[in-house]
């Protein structure tokens, strides 16, 4: 009876994957997808509203039509304070007339990114929105799938440097672009920064293993410190009990001045300010750490914490402008080119309230109108870029006429 | 005190009970699983190309947890396969780059050596297998990282453009075939459920402990490297992390599948179909249903335990670990 | 082969079981001694790698209990991680009262009811603490979302200078009467050694392992005031990441069951203590720290390979015992 049974589920198990093999199942895909659409754009009164506006407005006469839309976002966790807020940013476009489905792919394994990318896709996304942070080498199987499917994708903190994949991904009709921040000058800044405060030998605490961002960094800080005659000391990876591990190296390497975490400032940097406290270096060795955290504010006033590089919660938010241009026909990045975005730098406690309540804060920091505004006919990517650049937590105070 | 006392009169009666249950109850529960999705991914579960997702993300976890039954049914566990997937795939990706034809058996040598070191350390030098796994785990770990240099490591791209659906069907095919064979038609898989009941009473009774070990342990390692050759297809790279979420995938699939994490008798080949079947569709149902964002961990907790309380034998007191 | 042990130990006295016992942490301490005398030489340095182990040590008590009675539980991190949040923010409203109490009580509650979860739904205690640890992991990220998840200065007094010790050496005393002097501590080890026989003897096991949650549950409670008080801050995890916290704990608590020298409440202690100075080494001879797992493991294999084939007679058979005590 058993063996009946398990028998009986493999060959079910695998008729069922033969036959999805064989026949393209995108017609059945198809249907669903529309009858959905009917029934969203049936409710949504204001969708049809912006889209008359926009026409009149428009002096071209090049009509857009605004699809309802649904992103699927992929993103590593929400655990951590980026993770947290991209995928925040990522539910901004949502005022626009669609759905934003973030899922939580389980920790930073190449395989369950791909998984991801799949039920995303079967979920009935239209556009798929993530960061490629095990590394590019799996943008080709995405960009396959992507094809496959027709769905659009863009990716956010990703940069493609491999000629073969850039190729691969530009002749992809689906393919959007990206967008990124400068990993490698970031580190290279951070470096030149703390060098200027006296800085001359660097330990650099790394948070994730593979992970593209994470060694784009490490790169420019260690360009950095080559650059400038200094030392690279040590490399903590991923430590499990920082503390212990920032007390080691201090003890080991009493030379030490500098302790760099090239990512989640919360998780790294504020027990690294307890161990340099706690084997009587408090004052000599100074620390900076990408993302924002909580206590930054009271560690940065105290002198703990020189600087925090972090903010670039649009990063998602501009990918996905961008994704929605191309899905209503008008792309505002025809050439895919790279859409760079700032860091912001943060010196005082009320700037991080500001940050809190202007931008991550219930209303998001630009409105649908500005939102279009950024995408619509008459804009290029120079200007589209220009917007991006003009990120600031300034710029969202003064547009909110606050 | 009281609910668990009445508990355990309860768990008496069905004890009764438990011998068809034991069959029937995680097949109960993948099957209000598949209709609970159905109904809130409104019908996208039940697609064609969702069943095909599902057999894509699904394939290495029935690679792996077959072959987690051979050791499972002695007692034993072996942490160290996860990590021994990710590690036959950067071989494999390494070998490919010479030869693409001999990346496939570089992958299964590689994975059955690993198993067998694993064994030799249990069976000879009497390491507890618990300790020799974790061990070989964190080998296998730093061994990966080191050669992929930390980041993750593209296939050559005439194996990234080919299509390997068929070959990744009849190997599947092929390897259920022998699995399932060897555990269930010949005296191996009996034997190998008697040394989990007995180490001293099987070899008492003629079995040779020593190689069954050493067999149950090669068999993890062959899977290893099956599972890491077709997921380094599938994703088409190697990575650091390639896997490396299959050790526990694997002992929760078998466990909801209805075997006990002490092996012995309840040791079956389909525990393992319906673990890894309940596992993906968990996984790839919740983002169906559109149950994303932070919410989406804890609703995919309590569904397990949901599941987990319909589908898993509830055993008497006495045999509960 | 316990009984065996015994017999030799009784010909060895009290000292030679102190220096016996404290062989392999002074042992490996000697190594960073001799890396490099004017860092480690120091009475400092010394008392530094004491002070790191403490953490894991309180962690490795809590799960001693559960360990002994074959618990395998998943979920100690993400519990610490939950009440640690917890206690972190009764700190901010009530202070050093608050995070003691938000810490402990907390930590008991989810404790008592990852017990619950075990013993109604009668799973294997592998899959409820995975499932609960879906659920604890999934609240604490929901929870630290409009909070502040840092613990203000003032407040980490508990992890400096004397305190920790006090803090300890209470622990100490009340892990050691729990497990070598009550009925409690008995029973448990009772169904260690053979969970049939333990319940033909009357012992209600499904009671005990549910207290051994709770008692779990209050250690790892003091476990977390001490792990936010160390680094000052708590932060969430999610998919799975609040599982590692417990990785270093179980290695010293699988080491120090294996120093038969002494009662395993000081074995504990001894284990992570040594696997501590493991990775001070590490960074004493500049290895990447992605290497301290391999080198700790290497280190178990060639401990326990020496342990376990001292005596040849023993047939393979013996080590099935080892991993059901292990498990």
């Amino acid at each position: 009876m058993k063996k009946l049974i398990s028998i009986i589920l493999i060959i079910m198990m695998i008729l069922g994957a033969v036959a999805c093999n064989s026949t393209k199942s995108n017609e059945s895909k198809e249907e669903v997808k529309e009858t959905e659409k009917k029934t969203d754009s049936d409710t949504d009164g204001e969708e049809v509203k912006e889209t008359e506006k926009k026409t009149d407005s428009d002096t071209d006469g090049e009509e857009v039509e605004r699809k309802p839309f649904k992103i699927g976002f992929s993103v590593w966790g929400t655990s951590d304070s980026h993770g947290r807020y991209v995928s925040q940013a990522a539910s901004w476009v949502e005022e626009l007339g669609g759905e934003v489905i973030v899922d939580v792919a389980q920790g930073f394994t190449i395989d369950a990114q791909v998984a991801s990318i799949e039920n995303l896709i079967q979920s009935g996304a239209d556009i798929v929105s993530f960061c490629a942070y095990s590394g590019e080498a799996v943008i080709p199987k995405i960009s396959e799938l992507a094809e496959k499917n027709e769905v659009y994708f863009v990716m956010w903190d990703t940069t493609v440097s491999d000629p073969a994949i850039q190729e691969m991904v530009d002749s992809n009709p689906y393919f959007v672009g990206t967008t990124n921040e400068g990993q490698f000058e970031a580190g290279y800044e951070t470096v030149e920064y703390l060098a200027e405060q006296g800085a001359t030998d660097f330990v650099i605490i790394k948070y994730a293993i593979g992970v593209a961002i994470c060694d784009e960094r490490v790169d420019g800080a260690s360009k950095a410190i080559d650059d400038l005659g200094l030392n690279l000391t040590y490399v903590i990876e991923v430590p499990e009990d920082t503390k212990k591990a920032v007390e080691d190296t201090l003890v080991n390497y009493p030379e030490v001045n500098a302790v760099v975490a090239v990512g989640g400032t919360a998780m790294y940097v504020t027990p690294s300010i307890q161990a340099i406290e706690s084997v009587g270096r408090k004052g000599e060795v100074l620390t900076s750490g990408f993302d924002f955290s909580d206590t930054m504010g009271a560690e940065l006033e105290a002198g703990d914490l020189s600087l925090v590089l972090g903010g670039h919660v649009v990063t998602t938010h501009f990918a996905n402008l961008m994704a929605l241009s191309a899905y209503w026909g008008d792309p505002i990045n025809p050439d895919k080119e790279q859409l760079m975005i700032p860091y912001l730098t943060v010196t005082s406690p009320e700037d991080i309230d500001n940050f809190n309540k202007y931008v991550v804060g219930d209303v998001p920091p630009y409105t649908p109108e500005e939102m279009l505004d950024s995408i619509s006919s008459d804009k290029t990517f120079d200007d589209f870029q220009k917007i991006a650049m003009e990120y600031s937590i300034e710029d969202v105070i003064s547009r909110r006429g606050e | 005190m009281m609910v668990v006392n009445m508990d355990i009169k309860k768990g008496r009666i069905q004890s009764l009970f438990q011998y068809n249950k034991s069959k029937i109850a995680p097949l109960l529960g993948l099957v209000l699983l598949v209709v609970f999705f159905a109904i809130t991914s409104k019908g996208k579960l039940l697609e064609a190309s969702s069943i095909e997702n599902i057999y894509n993300q699904g394939f290495p976890l029935l690679i792996t947890s077959l072959a987690f039954v051979y050791v499972m049914a002695t007692g034993n566990l072996d942490f160290s396969i996860g990590a021994n997937v990710g590690f036959c795939a950067t071989i494999a990706c390494y070998v490919a780059f010479f030869n693409t034809k001999l990346a496939f058996p570089a992958a299964l040598l590689t994975g059955a050596l690993v198993g067998l070191i694993n064994s030799l350390m249990y069976v000879f030098l009497k390491i507890p297998s618990f300790i020799a796994c974790l061990c070989m785990m964190f080998i296998l770990t730093a061994a990966n990282q080191t050669l992929t240099g930390g980041g993750s490591k593209m296939v050559p791209v005439e194996l990234l453009q080919n299509d390997y659906s068929i070959v990744r069907l009849v190997l599947l095919l092929i390897y259920i075939i022998i699995i399932v064979i060897i555990f269930h038609k010949t005296k191996v898989g009996k034997q190998l459920e008697a040394l989990g009941i007995s180490v001293e009473a099987s070899i008492q009774t003629g079995v040779n402990a020593k190689l069954l070990f050493i067999v149950s342990y090669v068999v993890t390692g062959v899977a290893a490297g099956l599972a890491g050759y077709l997921m380094l297809l599938r994703v088409g790279a190697a990575s650091p992390t390639l896997g490396s979420s299959l050790t526990i995938d694997s002992i929760i699939a078998l466990v909801l599948g209805g075997m006990s994490i002490l092996g012995g008798a309840s040791s079956s080949m389909i525990c393992a179909v319906t673990g890894s079947l309940i596992t993906t569709v968990l996984n790839s149902g919740i983002v169906l249903a559109g149950m994303g964002g932070d919410a989406q961990q804890l609703i995919k907790g309590a569904l397990f335990i949901i599941v987990v309380s319909i589908s898993t034998l509830r055993e008497s007191s006495s045999k509960n670990f | 082969m316990k009984t065996n042990i015994l017999r030799k130990e009784s010909i060895l006295s009290g000292i030679k079981r102190v220096i016996l016992t404290l062989l392999l942490p002074i042992l490996l301490y000697l190594v960073l001694v001799l890396t490099s005398f004017e860092k480690f030489g120091k009475f400092d340095s010394f008392i530094m790698t004491i002070n790191q182990s403490m953490v894991n040590l309180a962690i490795g008590w809590s799960m001693m209990f559960g360990i002994s009675v074959n618990l395998f539980d998943f979920s100690v991190g993400s519990r610490l991680v939950l009440a640690g949040l917890i206690g972190v923010h009764f700190s901010q409203k009530f202070g050093l009262l608050g995070l003691i109490l938000g810490c402990v009580v907390s930590s008991v509650l989810l404790g008592s009811i990852t017990g619950l979860v075990f013993s109604i739904l009668k799973v294997p205690s592998i899959i409820t603490g995975f499932a609960v640890l879906l659920i604890f992991e999934s609240l604490g990220v929901i929870l630290s979302k409009n909070m502040v998840n840092a613990i203000s200065s003032e407040h980490l007094v508990l992890a400096k200078g004397f305190n920790i010790y006090i803090l300890i050496v209470l622990l100490f005393i009340f892990v050691y009467i729990m497990y070598n002097h009550t009925k409690f501590g008995f029973q448990i080890k009772a169904i260690g050694g053979n969970e049939r026989v333990a319940t033909s003897m009357g012992i209600n096991t499904a009671k005990l392992k549910f207290l051994t949650y709770v008692l779990g549950g209050f250690l790892v409670g003091f476990a977390t005031i001490l792990y936010v008080s160390n680094a000052g801050t708590i932060q969430p995890k999610d998919g799975l990441g609040s599982m590692s916290i417990a990785f270093t704990p179980i290695m010293g608590v699988m080491l120090g069951m294996l120093i038969k020298s002494c009662n395993s409440v000081v074995g504990v202690f001894v284990g992570s203590w040594s696997i501590t100075i493991i990775g001070s080494v590490m960074v004493a001879f500049g290895w990447e720290s992605r290497l301290q797992n391999v080198i700790v493991g290497i280190f178990l294999i060639i401990v326990m390979g020496f342990q376990l084939n001292r005596d040849k007679l023993f047939k393979p058979i013996t080590t099935k015992k080892n991993i059901q005590t292990n498990n």
